[in-house]
């Protein structure tokens, strides 16, 4: 697919969404921009570039490679030993050797063939490349949590919308069944009244103090850090400095941001509450008083919606059913969690949602969801404002747990009232030369 | 009492495990010799701490049914002996058997003594009764003392594990060491006894692991000093470790729990600080003993600030580096916590931070205390902020604070620095006004969008688009002539977001001006589309 001709089918959309309302406005749309000539001809294929191919990021680019409909030409990490074991595997998967490599995703932003990216790199490195991706004209799968700071989840999402990026974040519960039928259950009032709904995500663990040491062979040390305040490399895990930096704060909010894109989210989608979030949020983390990790490894808040809902966050242990999300209702309730459900009356399940009830928006296949929607310019099944809204709640939480005390959140405004120290935390510093 | 299911567990876990981990109770408990009834005697304190309200009665239980501590005749034997001696108490039955727990068969006891217990079978399932008996008993104002492995019981029963405020999760220091214990409530009437706040002692001590142990829920009195090299170089160390209480007590309903870690060695009940201590927490538990129960606002709280501001904190971070325990500076994180919302408190620590800057400190310290004056800097650290701007190494952390502290104080030492600073230090004080919205700094940065660093440039351009106003409207324009075709992008950009602000700021014309101006050839169709959309939205917004 050509990257001008998908531009244009976009301008062509958004120009005929100007015929009301607009007066005076002297534009010009050129007759090829509307299609004469025949110049919108979908190719087969979507050409997509995967920056960052670590463990989640080689698992999505393995995912397109297995997709009639997208080729990928390029593959850019920090970190030498992903770069070649990736292009080795993309240009395995082909049989030629053109699968190019870049160390720094700028130049491959650079790229006018490339149509799409796939986005898998540290939450702290998640929001610079997205919106230069989206000024770039790319169309973007990028990994949950949207971004380390709401701050940062707000100007990816609103330069996304700005240019008419297609977006899929991933959280790919949304396309699996049982997912989808729990929130249409609830949607359709098969439990009344919703009252409360309880999240369980994993709970963390501490680590030691491992000394400092030369960074591995081939790891751009300094651009991993990228915008993160500068610190020197110690190897806390056997794969250091990949996945484990989940349990650093400078880098992720740990099991809690991590899993908001999955949990908070999908109850956000059975509540419908997708476009909105929590008025009042309260809660208490456990935080290792030692070792290198420092996100807590325990936690606990409740967050208060404007309708009355009250949602509990908390670690799996501190839940009564665990990890997954449940929907408590006047009429009983509704359990979901990966690989399992369950709800009360236990014959609830089994009930069919009909054509005339509120139908959720349908996929059963993540990354073939956002392919379909790159061709068809419709939205996807997990667009960059929910998402936003989903790592909100988790945010939300890690601030009210460091601050110890209740706070108050606009979510039209998307701020605090009245709280400056709160207001502080909703973005983050960058280290020099980086910045939104 | 029925041994054999005792015995045929034991058995399956041999199965299980490859090692036999415990040793399986005796039929009898052993009768102490003479010499060691006269050293426990001899070590007792010979009064109460204070009289008895009434004749108090206590329960000695020690069923195991796991590991079975052979210290438990020994503790049993010093029990009676200290109610003998000082006339606290009694101990009017020593039992292994669980029909004691009944509403009616408890009736007769003031306080129960766990002694050593070991996975005691407490089933809200399958022995409710029980469960409820010992719960109704000390939430109606009765005591419950726990010694040692009383923190290894009600694996089925987590309302039993939560009264108990710890389970069992290793013992990473063991009978054989000698381990170092401080004393965290000097003041504290339970801890009269111990006349050195930091001590060594040879025992086994019990992991204590959030969030079933929390200073939240229990007044911890005294515990593992992990500061200590021998105490902390444990082989099975883990981070959370590094609080280990030893003592501690908590109010049940109407009722109190006493529990101290001590109590795996014969020799503690043969040690008269030990057991001086043990007389006032069991007195506690009986209800004679009043003492606090939770920290005192007035008390511990400012304790702990104090303790952690003025040259102690700044010892503390000067001493830290990458790559070590930092311990000292969660304590230093816990305090300022707890002063939130106290600006005199945070004034404080504020001061001490700063002196950090000003020390010889290594990167790691200062880094560490910008991280904090990022959450709680005030006007009051902008001036020492403001000297680390222009040095390029420190420059990043002075901004990590500065950019986060409001008022005009932050922005003239910005905006003063950009002047002089050079290289990646530049760039970053023209983000950190970006970020800011800094108004004043607008005409200075315009001057920056044509420079020949193009990330200075660059920089430079993203900072007016989130600035606004006539200054960056002006920079940008010029930018439009002067930037690369790649930065072209950046600029058209920054303009759409000037626009976009103008909107909201209620100068739709301006902003259309803006959206006109990029609907032309020559720009990117991406850019030409988002202007029509802002165009849009302008109109709109104008109709509401």
């Amino acid at each position: 697919m050509n990257r001008i001709i998908q531009s244009r089918r976009q301008f062509l959309r958004n120009a005929a969404g100007l015929s009301i309302g607009v007066v005076g406005f002297p534009y010009v749309v050129r007759s090829t921009a509307l299609g004469a000539g025949g110049a919108v001809v979908p190719s087969e294929r979507i050409v997509m570039g995967c920056i960052g191919v670590g463990s989640q990021g080689s698992g999505n680019m393995n995912g397109f490679l297995s997709k009639k409909d997208a080729q990928v030409v390029a593959v850019c990490d920090v970190d030498k030993r992903n770069l070649s074991r990736a292009k080795d595997t993309v240009d395995k998967k082909y049989g030629d050797s053109g699968c190019a490599t870049y160390s720094d995703f700028r130049e491959l932003l650079a790229r006018g063939d490339v149509d799409a990216l796939s986005l898998a790199m540290p939450d702290h490195w998640h929001s610079i490349p997205v919106v230069l991706g989206a000024q770039a004209g790319k169309d973007m799968y990028g990994e949950k949590p949207l971004a380390r700071t709401i701050h940062e989840a707000k100007v990816m999402r609103d330069t996304v919308n700005r240019y008419g990026r297609i977006w899929q974040t991933g959280s790919w519960q949304r396309s699996v069944a049982n997912f989808h039928h729990g929130c249409e259950l609830v949607r359709n009032g098969r439990i009344g009244k919703i009252t409360r709904v309880e999240v369980g995500l994993p709970t963390g663990g501490g680590g030691g103090n491992p000394p400092v040491s030369e960074p591995p062979e081939g790891l751009d040390w300094d651009f991993w850090l990228g915008p993160a305040l500068w610190r020197p490399f110690r190897q806390y895990s056997d794969r250091a400095p990949h996945w484990d930096w989940r349990w650093i704060m400078d880098y992720s909010g740990g099991q809690l941001t991590d899993w908001a894109g999955h949990h908070i989210d999908i109850a956000h989608w059975g509540l419908g509450l997708d476009d909105t979030g929590p008025v009042e949020i309260e809660g208490k983390g456990v935080y290792p008083k030692d070792g290198i990790y420092d996100v807590p490894t325990e936690y606990k808040f409740t967050c208060k919606y404007a309708n009355g809902v009250e949602m509990v966050v908390a670690n799996d242990r501190q839940v009564p059913k665990g990890m997954g999300t449940v929907w408590y209702g006047e009429k009983g309730w509704v359990h979901v969690d990966r690989g399992r459900q369950a709800t009360n009356p236990p014959e609830l399940w089994n009930e069919t949602i009909g054509p005339n009830e509120d139908r959720l928006y349908e996929s059963r296949d993540h990354q073939q969801n956002f392919l379909d929607c790159v061709k068809s310019r419709q939205k996807t099944i997990a667009p960059i404002e929910t998402a936003c809204r989903s790592i909100t709640v988790g945010l939300l939480g890690e601030i009210a747990m460091l601050l110890e005390r209740k706070i108050r959140w606009d979510p039209e405004k998307e701020q605090f009232a009245n709280d400056d120290e709160a207001n502080r935390l909703l973005s983050r510093p960058m280290r020099a030369p980086w910045h939104l | 009492m029925v041994r054999s299911r005792v015995i045929a567990a034991m058995l399956l876990a041999g199965f299980c495990l490859s090692t036999a981990l415990w040793a399986e109770s005796p039929k009898e408990l052993r009768q102490l010799k003479d010499e060691e009834i006269a050293k426990i005697k001899a070590a007792m304190p010979d009064k109460p701490v204070v009289k008895p309200e009434k004749a108090r009665k206590m329960l000695v239980f020690w069923r195991c049914e796991t590991f079975f501590h052979t210290v438990i005749p020994v503790a049993n034997e010093a029990l009676k002996i200290m109610g003998d001696k000082t006339g606290a108490f009694q101990v009017t039955v020593v039992t292994d058997d669980y029909s004691v727990f009944n509403a009616d068969a408890l009736k007769q006891f003031d306080a129960i003594c766990l002694n050593n217990t070991t996975s005691l079978k407490f089933d809200p399932e399958k022995t409710p009764e029980q469960c409820k008996a010992l719960m109704d008993f000390v939430k109606s104002g009765k005591g419950l003392i726990g010694i040692h492995a009383a923190a290894d019981n009600f694996y089925q029963w987590p309302e039993g594990m939560e009264m108990m405020g710890n389970k069992f999760s290793g013992h990473p220091w063991t009978a054989g060491g000698t381990w170092a214990f401080k004393v965290d409530e000097p003041d504290h009437p339970l801890m009269a006894p111990f006349k050195d706040q930091e001590f060594k002692l040879s025992d086994e001590i019990y992991r204590t692991e959030p969030p079933l142990y929390s200073r939240d829920k229990q007044y911890v009195l005294m515990s593992l000093d992990t500061s200590d090299p021998t105490t902390r170089n444990v082989r099975e160390w883990k981070a959370s470790d590094v609080d280990t209480g030893i003592t501690w007590i908590k109010e049940v309903g109407k009722g109190r729990l006493f529990y101290c870690s001590f109590g795996h060695n014969d020799a503690i009940f043969m040690n008269p600080t030990l057991l001086a201590h043990y007389l006032r927490g069991i007195q506690f538990a009986m209800g004679d003993f009043k003492v606090p129960t939770k920290p005192t606002g007035s008390g511990k709280g400012q304790d702990m600030a104090q303790g952690q501001t003025g040259n102690t904190l700044v010892e503390k971070v000067k001493a830290y580096d990458f790559g070590q325990s930092r311990a000292a500076l969660t304590e230093i994180s816990d305090a300022i916590r707890k002063a939130y919302g106290q600006p005199d408190e945070l004034k404080k620590f504020e001061a001490s931070l700063l002196e950090v800057l000003k020390s010889d400190a290594k990167y790691a310290g200062k880094q560490y205390a910008c991280r904090e004056l990022s959450i709680i800097g005030t006007e009051q650290s902008v001036p020492v902020l403001a000297t680390m701007l222009t040095n390029e190494e420190y420059s990043d952390m002075a901004r990590y604070a500065l950019e986060r502290i409001p008022g005009q104080a932050a922005d003239k030492a910005l905006l003063g620095a950009m002047g002089k600073a050079t290289g990646k230090a530049k760039i970053g004080i023209v983000n950190s006004l970006g970020e800011r919205g800094t108004k004043p700094a607008a005409a200075e940065i315009a001057k920056l969008v044509g420079n020949s660093d193009k990330q200075l440039a660059g920089a430079a351009i993203c900072a007016l688009g989130k600035i606004g106003g006539p200054d960056a409207l002006a920079g940008l324009n010029s930018a439009l002539g002067s930037a690369p075709d790649a930065q072209k992008m950046l600029v058209y950009d920054a303009l759409l977001k000037v626009a976009d602000q103008m909107v909201a700021g209620g100068d739709k014309t301006g902003a259309q001006r803006i959206y006109v101006s990029l609907n032309k050839e020559g720009v990117p169709q991406l850019v030409r589309t988002a202007a029509i959309k802002g165009m849009v939205r302008s109109t709109q917004s104008g109709s509401k």
